[in-house]
């Protein structure tokens, strides 16, 4: 299935054990696996390079927490678009410590949510069966740039956190200047320096 | 007893929402009495094909057929709901449309 | 009260720009009614029984003039000439145009207002004490915190897409004004043993189909946690709420399910992870939010001679003063409370002429500023008493001064089988006689402290769990009936009702309220209140002159 990650459109190089024994499987293969293979594989499947975990709405993200440090990818499902428990999944594992992989969002998916489910953490999508691949790509831009600033914090600046923009609680536009708490830090401004200059208040 | 098979056609207009019956000439009409009586079960399906019509062509949402007792001048619907759908808010003010069906 | 600055006014044009490119979808065929509804419902637009329906948040109630002159405007040319406050201090709109609801939503954008998150399955509207600022038993102005608790929940991208709704309430009073235990999530603030100031954290409350008493699980949090406590439950909820049956969903059926301790301990260990980070609320920025709530400049008064020579002079006067006004912190100062609730009359509704005249009347003796109370009423919270006879002749020439508050007439009830697509039985109407029954000013006094609330179905907008009388609507093959509870309470001692027998046909209703009050006139001691007679005697008196002794 095709793959829109951070806006771009990508091939989906993931393949699922699908019962297989691990160890007939080339160590280059991206391997994505269920916690319950994760926890009974063990050793087996530290040869991969590349290892991934696919979870259930249902499963609990912090028992992952030494796993995670390892994995390059967590993919969660919404079995439908108003199944709001990957949101949650998606922020406890963006948060957990050493993990720098993928969350990719699978499942039933409105364009609508997009920008939730970004600002949750994750950064790729599976497009669904349906979607016109493109459309979705330029979606991801589009809704990202809705808004300007959010009033709170989310943890979809990990991906650009170059700069030593201090946490801000409630709100606000990027710039590093807004003392105010109830403050965030909108993405995909191309330079918060001088969007900064522009709202400042 | 009226037969259960005597039933119109209802949705509510895509644009503003007004409630609206489907009537003999496939027209979406505001007015109760001018609606369409389905007296058997291919009259029912027919509805329900031009409904599904309308909500395709983007005219109605929530097409519903629901239950009437024909009277000799106009059908009366037989749920309270669907009376007070017809004829507005009970509440007795000037609020309510002046449209006058049922 | 709060004022948006450049980044308010940005965010909200930009999400009512984004409810117009979802309009405009809809209308070219992009999308279809299926994946349209949760859209539209997230910006507070249902499709009901006649028409679309917009809800208007109201921020913890609380109003300027302009914005209600705008809500005035809004009525009159998009709708039809009126508007409908609701229990949770918002305002319907009962027949605007899908194709105008854009238009409206930029017409609320320019004086502040919005539909934001006034349905749909995350964080609503947060209500908070319509006395905010002004009561004399206040502790903090709890629209400090529901402001915060606004700003952090709006758009809140990993709690959009909850189990259920929910609904969060704050008050900062001794009194509880808010019914804060029939909330998803109620805050109270407290001071602990070193006069600090806090909330007692009550979650799980809710009415519905499953009415249940909110259960505090935390005695005291420090201020400055706030959001990081309520991110803990949210999150608890969130991942643990049940999605297989939407009666099922609240948070109060999963901590009915849990049980309190484990519940509890699940909340406290993810707080545990994340208090003290982002979300801690640094001092500067409570006082940024605080600073927009400073209370007007009032100077204490002596009693005010005109006003009791206009008491005794006027007994309407000093009738509705006795029901109408409720003591200020400020002495020589008055609450006053505007009855939407006329004999006869529609609660909670008000035409744009009644909007217009109570901001006039705002900008003339309270600052310009308008509450709404979770029992469908308005509030001018600082008038000095030498105005009040003034004002009151205002109310009277816009027909709003009906003297009521808090007594039998003055009733909750919810749209009903008029207007709510969900309902199995009118609740205006039942309203309406009830409240022409009993027009006499001197009974309904006489009477004395009661509530009575109506809900048109079981999923009880009306708050009838919590109504010293609840009426339930219910269908019976095709026909209304009515069950009746009593010893429902909101405040302090919250209390579900318990239902009194079998329900009565809608032509009985009035008849049996009468019945009841009359059981209460019979074996009330002294000035006993309502409440207070049933809590002694329970219902069985009540069940005995309504249904025989059988």
């Amino acid at each position: 299935m095709a793959l829109v990650k951070n806006g771009l459109v990508v091939d989906d190089l993931w393949e699922s054990l699908d019962g297989r024994d691990p160890d007939t499987i080339d160590a280059k293969t991206a391997l994505l696996v269920s916690p319950a293979e994760l926890s009974a594989l063990g050793q087996r499947l530290s040869r991969f390079g590349q290892l991934g975990v696919a979870l259930a709405p249902a499963d609990d993200v912090r028992p992952l927490a030494e796993d995670l440090k390892r994995l390059a990818l967590v993919a969660l499902t919404l079995p439908k678009f108003n199944d709001g428990r990957a949101f949650s999944q998606a922020r406890l594992v963006r948060e957990a410590d050493g993990f720098k992989g993928e969350i990719r969002a699978t499942g039933h998916i409105l364009r609508d949510q997009l920008n939730f489910l970004r600002r949750s953490g994750v950064d790729t999508i599976e497009v669904p069966d349906d979607g016109d691949v493109d459309s979705w790509a330029r979606a991801w831009d589009a809704e990202a740039r809705r808004f300007r600033g959010y009033y709170q914090t989310a943890v979809d600046h990990h991906s650009n956190r170059a700069s030593s923009t201090p946490p801000t609680v409630l709100r606000r536009w990027t710039a590093p200047t807004a003392v105010s708490v109830l403050a965030t830090n909108a993405i995909v401004i191309q330079d918060a320096t001088s969007y900064a200059g522009a709202w400042a208040y | 007893m009226a037969k259960i098979s005597h039933q119109i056609m209802t949705a509510n207009r895509l644009e503003d929402g007004v409630v609206v019956y489907l009537d003999a000439q496939e027209r979406w009409v505001e007015n109760l009495s001018a609606a369409a009586i389905a007296e058997t079960k291919a009259d029912a399906k027919f509805l329900t094909a031009r409904a599904a019509v309308a909500v395709g062509e983007r005219r109605v949402v929530g097409p519903y057929l629901f239950p009437v007792e024909p009277g000799a001048a106009r059908a009366r619907p037989l749920s309270q709901r669907e009376h007070i759908r017809a004829l507005g808010p009970t509440v007795g003010t000037d609020f309510s449309d002046s449209r006058t069906g049922g | 009260m709060y004022a948006y600055d450049d980044f308010d006014h940005a965010f909200v044009r930009e999400r009512a720009n984004e409810f117009r490119e979802q309009v405009a979808r809809r209308l070219a065929g992009e999308l279809t009614e299926d994946e349209f509804k949760p859209l539209r419902l997230m910006n507070g637009l249902y499709l009901q029984l006649h028409a679309y329906m917009l809800r208007v948040a109201i921020p913890y109630g609380t109003l300027s003039s302009a914005q209600m002159r705008r809500l005035a405007v809004i009525a009159r040319r998009w709708d039809r000439g009126y508007g409908h406050f609701t229990t949770r201090q918002n305002i319907q709109f009962n027949w605007p145009k899908l194709v105008d609801t854009p238009d409206i939503l930029d017409s609320l954008a320019e004086v502040e207002m919005h539909a934001i998150q006034t349905s749909g399955n995350c964080i609503r509207n947060v209500t908070a004490d319509p006395f905010s600022g002004a009561a004399a038993d206040e502790i903090e102005d709890s629209r400090v915190w529901a402001e915060i608790i606004r700003q952090w929940s709006t758009l809140h991208p990993e709690f959009t897409f909850l189990p259920r709704k929910f609904k969060i309430a704050v008050t900062g009073a001794e009194s509880n004004r808010t019914a804060v235990k029939f909330h998803d999530i109620g805050l109270r603030m407290r001071r602990n043993g070193a006069d600090e100031i806090g909330f007692e954290v009550i979650v799980g409350g809710g009415q519905g189909r499953t009415p249940i008493v909110g259960t505090t699980i935390r005695e005291f949090l420090p201020k400055q946690h706030l959001l990081s406590y309520l991110e803990a439950v949210l999150r608890t909820y969130n991942l643990l709420g049940r999605r297989d049956n939407l009666y099922k969903a609240r948070i109060k059926i999963l901590l009915a399910e849990t049980g309190v301790e484990a519940f509890t301990d699940a909340v406290e260990a993810e707080w545990e992870r994340i208090r003290g980070g982002a979300l801690t609320l640094p001092e500067d920025e409570i006082r940024r939010i605080e600073a927009h709530f400073a209370p007007p400049l009032l100077v204490a008064a002596s009693p005010d001679q005109a006003f009791a020579e206009a008491k005794r002079a006027q007994p309407d006067f000093a009738a509705w003063c006795r029901s109408n006004l409720f003591a200020h912190r400020v002495p020589g100062h008055a609450i006053v409370t505007i009855s939407l609730k006329p004999s006869g009359g529609i609660p909670g509704d008000a035409t744009a002429e009644q909007m217009e005249a109570v901001a006039d009347l705002a900008d003339r003796f309270s600052h310009g500023e308008i509450r709404v109370t979770h029992e469908q009423n308005l509030v001018l919270a600082d008038v000095r008493e030498a105005d009040l006879f003034t004002l009151w002749q205002g109310l009277v020439a816009a027909e709003l001064a009906t003297a009521n508050i808090g007594l039998i007439s003055d009733i909750i009830a919810c749209p009903g089988l008029d207007y709510c697509n969900l309902a199995n039985a009118r609740a205006i109407p039942v309203a309406q006689r009830i409240s022409r029954h009993f027009s006499d000013p001197a009974l309904v006094e006489e009477i004395g402290p009661i509530t009575l609330n109506i809900s048109g179905c079981i999923n009880a907008c009306g708050h009838h769990h919590a109504g010293h009388i609840g009426i339930l609507g219910v269908d019976k093959h095709g026909e209304e009936f009515y069950q009746i509870t009593l010893g429902g309470a909101a405040d302090d001692d919250a209390t579900v009702g318990r239902i009194l027998g079998p329900s009565v046909p809608y032509d009985g209703v009035v008849e049996a309220v009468e019945n009841v009050i009359q059981t209460y006139r019979n074996i009330r001691t002294g000035d006993e209140r309502f409440i207070d007679t049933v809590r002694r005697a329970g219902i069985n008196p009540f069940k005995e002159a309504l249904y025989g002794t059988r």
